[in-house]
């Protein structure tokens, strides 16, 4: 189940890719 | 570290609308006046521009303008104001934001001359013709397809749709997600709908908290992760880009307050468009006036000012959708209404 915790914990390793005022998720699509 | 350049990132972004002027009158669109009666001459938007810039040089940032309606290609100050920001060093890009109905290849062939110019938004509410008819006007989608083919020949801009999702379209992402890379298109930008304006009329539009899941659900269905996945509460916008090797998402937190605000065809200046509240008039105040005096702006930059579950969130620079809240609670400083998370 998807916790607050886990938002959180995600929030934090996601939040530094910054490009211009957008944040890089970190999700590619494989095609 | 001076209080201007608190927490502000360069370049400092300016939505620009300079006319309320326009073709259509869709379902959702945030006016409600549709005439010229606001607009600034040439006079006063270079007035209005000179303004901005004087404060950007003294900050040291770069500017990234993108001018919008109503519909900008409807008021012939466009191109003057066009030509002279162009020339201006501190100004990194410039982009267009328009219901892409206007940009025949004359258009195009016009807009090319200016080298900044590099982005064309352009609306789309639907991954198809009823859907997105139903919102904008009869008509439009198919008109849209012909100029993006246009553009797409003469190679020259970035074409970014920009999609509102609400009620009635919320299900049409993933035919959108199809067109979008059907046309060889550049982004898809994904923003939720604020009753605003003559939107107000359909504010049962409004997504729930639920049918937003949906949206982020459908967004995880494009880009499936085996490991953990990223939290999509801080983020207001979604942008998928589709033009390096494979699709990739961004994500788009609240920027009010930190590195951009809204300029309205009278110069009256808002912390977002969709947050209507005036904090200064360009034609009087000067950019760093606004931007270090405006109270409502110091309010909105203090997470611990939130209420509800946002002034608790350890997210620390997400404070929800200040523009929803207010839309649909009557207070700008309320919990975001679309927060999903119950045990913060």
């Amino acid at each position: 189940m998807w916790t607050y915790r886990m938002a959180l914990r995600s929030y934090l390793r996601y939040s530094c890719n910054q490009e211009g005022g957008w944040k890089k998720l970190g999700l590619v699509r494989q095609t | 570290m001076s209080f201007e350049n608190w927490q502000m990132r360069d370049p400092f972004h300016i939505q620009w609308h300079i006319t309320h002027l326009c073709t259509l009158r869709c379902k959702h669109c945030y006016q409600n006046d549709f005439s010229n009666k606001d607009d600034l001459d040439g006079s006063g938007l270079k007035r209005l521009s000179d303004n901005l810039l004087t404060t950007l040089r003294d900050w040291d940032k770069t500017a990234c303008v993108h001018l919008t309606g109503g519909e900008p290609l409807l008021k012939p100050e466009l191109f003057p104001l066009l030509n002279d920001l162009d020339q201006q060093p501190i100004v990194e890009e410039l982009g267009i934001i328009t219901n892409g109905l206007l940009l025949d290849s004359k258009m195009i062939r016009r807009l090319s001359g200016f080298s900044k110019l590099k982005k064309i938004k352009i609306s789309m509410d639907g991954g198809d013709s009823e859907t997105n008819d139903t919102i904008r006007s009869k008509g439009t989608f198919e008109k849209v397809m012909r100029n993006i083919s246009l553009i797409k020949k003469d190679e020259r801009f970035e074409i970014i749709l920009m999609f509102t999702v609400m009620k009635k379209n919320f299900r049409s992402l993933p035919p959108l997600l199809k067109l979008c890379q059907d046309l060889g298109v550049d982004g898809l930008i994904i923003e939720r709908f604020i009753p605003l304006g003559r939107g107000k009329e359909v504010m049962g539009e409004v997504l729930s908290k639920e049918e937003w899941k949906v949206v982020i659900g459908t967004l995880l269905d494009f880009f499936p992760t085996e490991g953990e996945e990223p939290s999509f509460l801080p983020f207001q916008a979604f942008q998928i880009r589709f033009n390096g090797e494979e699709p990739e998402l961004l994500g788009a937190p609240c920027v009010i307050g930190m590195d951009g605000l809204c300029i309205m065809p009278d110069g009256d200046v808002f912390p977002c468009r969709r947050l209507p509240i005036s904090i200064g008039n360009l034609l009087d105040d000067s950019l760093a006036e606004i931007w270090k005096g405006s109270e409502l702006l110091d309010r909105l930059r203090k997470k611990e000012n939130l209420k509800g579950k946002c002034g608790k969130c350890l997210m620390k620079d997400c404070r929800g959708c200040r523009s929803l809240a207010l839309a649909l609670t009557g207070d700008y400083l309320e919990e975001d209404p679309h927060c999903w998370e119950d045990d913060v």
